[in-house]
């Protein structure tokens, strides 16, 4: 990079011009910061606090002051930590069969065929639904009585797929997966779709077999994308609500409340701010060092065209 | 979008604090992915930090002024405007606005306006977040088993106070529906719309299985002498289906003559500790166990009416639900030719209990100023007057909170047609007072209703009954002691 050179030649008028440029930078980034501090950073510094505070059973009463001990608390209860394990275990069930269905489904319809489209169109169109919309489906689909694959799954009858402690997870994980396949589609066909066909036809000039050429010149191209998709997908995970409030509302037996379930049980519900604050403070501290380990460690073994 | 926070910065003037590289894919996706992260976490925080203000400084209990009746016809600019929240769906929803339209037609002192807030726990959780800062109404529709929860917002008119202001009689009222919401000597809400569970089921599978479809069974020991004959007889594959929900459980308590939570039941003091997982409690748990696993019941969702759905297609010609679900129910089977609906009393262990009710009180809110208070009153007077109660109930299939309500035409031809809509009236009318049958006031209700689904659960995968009822009750045990230390005052 020339910079450090050229800057020292720079006069002073040229550096009061950059001064200005920047000001006038930061002034056309300003209405976004603002609208960041009032939305973001503000409640952020709110929810920090309301965790040193045991708050009331109802909204109107007065709260106590109880200081960082609620932290060390709740992080250290079993429930926080059953349901940052379930949250894990999500994360573990939806991510990968995500990307690697939604791969699947890319090199396939990344085929020159006649109405293609079509298939295009189908494998996408989950986009389009709702997580409401998918969930009240499946919910239909699972029950024991009239669903259709509780009929298949040989699961007629009795309390369901859903209230059962062994399934309900690997069920709900089924329908997040369904519902985001489509995103993922989208992303996986478009990183396809920019792959240089001139190195897929070196691969296939040397020799390579259709296997070879995956493995060694399509995924790598697909890396970044791939990586995007893996962050994306972890934090998806830690926002997996809506499927969860409608399909089983954590239950049973607590074995689909996930950290954000959790979280809205004991706000909403409980009308336990305080110790619902010092989870979404975790809860952010955890997603923070996910996202920096990702980049730190992950983002190395990415290659990226440029 | 990613691209205005990365300036192009190829040109002149570049400066330490400025990115200095250009655009390329790789951090396009570092800076989408960063922003997704952010979005997160923001969305998260935002969902807290909404919430009140937490304060130091202890409020003044609110003082125990007279009601003031009157106020409404003394106000100066009339009518008064009052406002309820409300649960009502459907055919209750058209009898509730009928109902509010002519009161509204009937004085010129009071104007009720209807708010629908679509179900118990949205209407519970907008009112809680109102007092924080908002818009409440004059008079709200809570579910019953919230009552613990509304006294400690210290946000209510007792019913207590208008009652004793106003030398209203309640001895006209079912004795269960008022013990529902009085702790101690003060009746905190007015009942309005009452259930209770009760037995449906196909009068055609008992004739089939050899049963007298006139005679239901009425104890534990005789729904499990009926489910099994019904399983021997082939005529079904289960002999009921049994909820996973603690409603049931808690019927069967209260009907064994026992108690959910200590301090009889939270009515002479407040809950400390529950008392479910008592010999009665375990020989409940019990019997779910031995009907699960000797397949004479099959476990139903707690949430859905996939037991309904089970009588009708011939898998469980048996199940218990609420009485407020009849008018569904008849709804329902109506669409099964082979099935003839039969309504019987809640079955249950014997003892020197009873039912206890469901549904929902209408509480007033003490913000409200005098006039619309009393406005309130006039209002809630008016829907538990008998001609109202008796429309109410024929309309609705709630059971009507006072006994007079029988003897209006408009309920006493509604029973004739359809007897089953009588059953839980009949039980609710013979429940005697106890602290039992009051049910259980208690802080963390929901909280409590989950141990006990999650017992239920547990046993319905066949784990044992009495280590899973003990655990559901140290977890309850533990949400009363965390919600009774947040209480505070």
């Amino acid at each position: 990079m020339p910079d450090r050179r050229r800057r020292t030649v720079l006069g002073r008028r040229a550096s009061r011009r950059a001064l200005r440029e920047a000001a006038t930078g930061y002034l056309l980034v300003l209405p976004a910061l603002a609208t960041f501090a009032v939305f973001v950073f503000y409640p952020l510094g709110r929810a920090i606090w309301l965790g040193l505070y045991r708050t009331s059973v109802s909204p109107n009463l007065p709260s106590t002051y109880v200081g960082p001990s609620q932290y060390a608390s709740v992080v250290s209860s079993s429930a926080f930590l059953g349901s940052l394990w379930r949250t894990i275990l999500f994360a573990v069930f939806t991510m990968p069969a995500g990307i690697a269905l939604g791969i699947a489904l890319a090199m396939l319809a990344h085929q020159r065929l006649r109405g293609i489209q079509v298939f295009r169109t189908v494998f996408s169109s989950t986009v389009a639904t709702s997580t409401a919309v998918a969930s009240v489906i499946f919910f239909t689909l699972l029950d024991p009585q009239i669903g259709l694959l509780s009929y298949w799954l040989g699961k007629k009858g009795g309390a369901g797929i859903l209230s059962d402690p062994t399934f309900a997870l690997p069920a709900v994980s089924v329908v997040s997966i369904w519902q985001n396949i489509g995103f993922t589609f989208i992303l996986m066909s478009a990183a396809l779709q920019a792959i240089p066909d001139t190195l897929l036809d070196a691969a296939r000039l040397d020799g390579a077999s259709s296997w070879h050429r995956f493995r060694s010149v399509t995924l790598p191209l697909l890396s970044p994308t791939v990586f995007f998709a893996i962050v994306v997908g972890i934090i998806g995970s830690f926002q997996a609500f809506g499927q969860i409030d409608i399909l089983t509302q954590g239950g049973p037996n607590n074995h689909t409340m996930v950290l954000i379930y959790y979280i809205y049980q004991s706000a909403f519900v409980n009308n336990d701010y305080g110790l619902a604050a010092v989870a979404s403070v975790v809860l952010f501290a955890i997603l923070l060092v996910v996202t920096l380990v990702q980049f730190r460690f992950v983002e190395r073994r990415v290659f990226y065209a440029t | 979008m990613p691209e205005s926070n990365q300036p192009d910065t190829s040109g002149r003037g570049e400066q330490a604090w400025l990115p200095r590289k250009p655009l390329d894919r790789r951090s396009f996706l570092a800076g989408a992915t960063t922003l997704a992260s952010a979005g997160l976490a923001s969305s998260v925080l935002a969902a807290c930090g909404a919430s009140p203000k937490p304060k130091t400084t202890a409020t003044s209990t609110p003082k125990a002024a007279a009601f003031p009746i009157g106020a409404a016809a003394r106000a100066s600019g009339k009518p008064v405007g009052i406002t309820l929240w409300h649960s009502m769906q459907s055919a209750n929803l058209e009898a509730l606005t009928t109902m509010t339209d002519q009161f509204n037609a009937s004085q010129g002192d009071v104007r009720v306006t209807l708010v629908n807030q679509n179900s118990y726990p949205d209407t519970l959780s907008l009112y809680t977040a109102a007092l924080a800062g908002g818009n409440l109404p004059d008079v709200v529709q809570i579910e019953s088993e919230d009552l613990q929860l509304m006294i400690d917002t210290r946000s209510v008119v007792p019913a207590q106070s208008a009652i004793d202001a106003d030398h209203y009689d309640l001895s006209d009222f079912l004795g269960v529906t008022v013990s529902y919401f009085r702790v101690g000597s003060t009746l905190w809400a007015m009942p309005f719309n009452i259930s209770s569970q009760v037995l449906y089921y196909d009068q055609n599978a008992f004739t089939h299985a050899g049963l007298d479809p006139s005679k239901p069974p009425t104890t534990l020991d005789g729904l499990r002498g009926a489910a099994n004959k019904i399983v021997q007889a082939k005529v079904a594959k289960y002999g009921m289906a049994l909820k996973l929900s603690p409603s049931t459980f808690d019927e069967w308590l209260a009907m064994g003559g026992g108690t959910l939570v200590n301090n009889s039941n939270g009515r002479q003091g407040r809950a400390t500790r529950v008392t479910f997982d008592s010999s009665l409690g375990k020989s409940i748990i019990g019997f779910y166990a031995q009907m699960f696993s000797s397949h004479l019941a099959q476990p139903a969702s707690a949430t859905t009416y996939d037991n309904l759905v089970a009588i009708g297609n011939g898998i469980s010609p048996m199940t218990l639900e609420t009485s407020a679900a009849l008018g569904t129910v008849a709804g329902l089977l109506g669409g099964y030719k082979q099935v003839k609906l039969g309504v019987g009393p809640m079955p249950g262990p014997t003892g020197n209990g009873g039912v206890y009710v469901g549904g929902a009180g209408l509480y007033m809110v003490s913000k409200s100023p005098p006039e619309r208070q009393d406005g309130a009153w006039q209002y809630i007077k008016y829907l538990i007057a008998p001609a109202q109660q008796a429309t109410w109930a024929a309309a609705s299939g709630y059971v009507p909170v006072r006994k007079s309500a029988v003897d209006v035409p408009v309920l006493k031809a509604r029973w004739a047609s359809l007897p089953g809509f009588r059953v839980a009236y009949d039980q609710i009318l013979s429940s005697p007072v106890t602290a039992a049958t009051a049910g259980a006031v208690m802080g963390p209700a929901n909280q409590i209703d989950t141990a006990i689904q999650d017992a239920l659960t547990s046993v319905s995968q066949g784990r044992p009954a009495a280590a899973t009822l003990a655990q559901a009750a140290a977890t309850a045990n533990q949400a009363l002691s965390s919600y009774n230390s947040r209480v505070q005052g």
